[in-house]
């Protein structure tokens, strides 16, 4: 029996390729090379800096202290914490001195905390964990923006 | 002619299904061809060549620690994805600084508490003539290139390109 085709069968099978073609395109695209691995259980251990925090307010970071992201604590633990003085440089007598900032800190915290690992990605409830990025350091003590100074070798 | 006849055929040759089924057949073979034979190269473009290129980038200012998590070896990144390429060479050189001082003289001199470092990289990437690209940034001297591995992604400018055997 012969069949006769009308506009809207057309419609229909160039939406399931529309369909088809976009689904494809989504289920390849987090999975371009071979070395593409996806981990929920990867620990990496990292520094952070910054000079944001109001004085003494460093101290209320304590190793042990667990962060909070997403309104929830995270897997993610103070393992170090210093609070140095904040130096900056100035011109003197034709060189460069060295002199302390009294109006400020640096407070450099060290974090081990599980991560999700997508590749090379690597991220703590969304915050991407490389050296030189921002990063939202939050405790149910304290929140500031620092900068991640490195990540520690040794992570698993 | 008609353009589709009674059956269904456009042009009377061939049936608008078999023919919608072949388009669909073809997007899936080059979907499966560019997934498979890319590896781990990111190269969107159809019209280039893949090229070996040796580049250097200078970072903005850090303190020294930051660089500590960059080593010889280390594989390019890009977002999720590796980039065909590896850090052949580190070098930590200072900051120069101009300020002037109490008396209105320009003191000029390294910087006691930042360095900067020059990062080369040996790496695939495509050459569509006249440009140069590397997953999605595009790479000639003088452009910032956020420098990416798996541990760090620092802001940089590309100080020195060029192609290599």
């Amino acid at each position: 029996m012969k069949r006769k085709i009308n506009s809207i069968d057309i419609l229909i099978a160039l939406g399931i390729i529309v369909v088809l073609i976009g689904a494809y395109m989504y289920m390849s695209r987090s999975q371009v090379d071979d070395g593409f691995t996806i981990s929920s259980d990867h620990r990496v251990s990292f520094m952070v800096e910054t000079d944001k925090l109001p004085l003494g307010m460093g101290e209320r970071i304590q190793i042990g202290d667990q962060l909070v992201a997403s309104g929830r604590y995270q897997d993610a633990y103070v393992t170090d914490v210093s609070v140095q003085e904040f130096k900056e440089v100035i011109a003197s007598g034709g060189v460069f001195l060295e002199v302390v900032n009294p109006t400020k800190e640096l407070v450099r915290v060290t974090v081990d905390a599980k991560v999700n690992k997508y590749g090379p990605y690597r991220d703590l409830s969304g915050q991407e964990i490389k050296a030189g990025l921002d990063f939202w350091f939050k405790t149910d003590e304290v929140v500031t923006l620092t900068k991640i100074v490195q990540m520690i070798e040794g992570e698993n | 002619m008609k353009l589709i006849t009674k059956e269904g055929k456009l042009f009377n040759k061939i049936h608008l299904f078999d023919l919608l089924f072949l388009m669909l057949l073809i997007v899936v073979i080059l979907g499966a061809i560019s997934k498979f034979s890319g590896k781990n190269i990111i190269n969107l473009s159809t019209n280039s060549e893949n090229i070996m290129v040796e580049f250097t980038v200078e970072t903005y200012p850090f303190h020294e620690d930051y660089f500590a998590s960059i080593k010889v070896g280390d594989k390019l990144a890009e977002d999720k994805k590796y980039i065909n390429g590896t850090v052949t060479d580190i070098q930590i050189i200072d900051n120069m600084l101009a300020l002037p001082d109490s008396s209105g003289q320009m003191v000029t001199g390294p910087d006691p508490l930042k360095k900067k470092a020059l990062v080369t990289t040996r790496v695939e990437m495509s050459y569509n003539d006249p440009v140069y690209k590397m997953g999605k940034e595009e790479m000639v001297v003088g452009n910032i290139f956020f420098f990416t591995t798996e541990k760090v992604k620092l802001s940089s400018v590309i100080v020195d390109f060029k192609r290599v055997e």
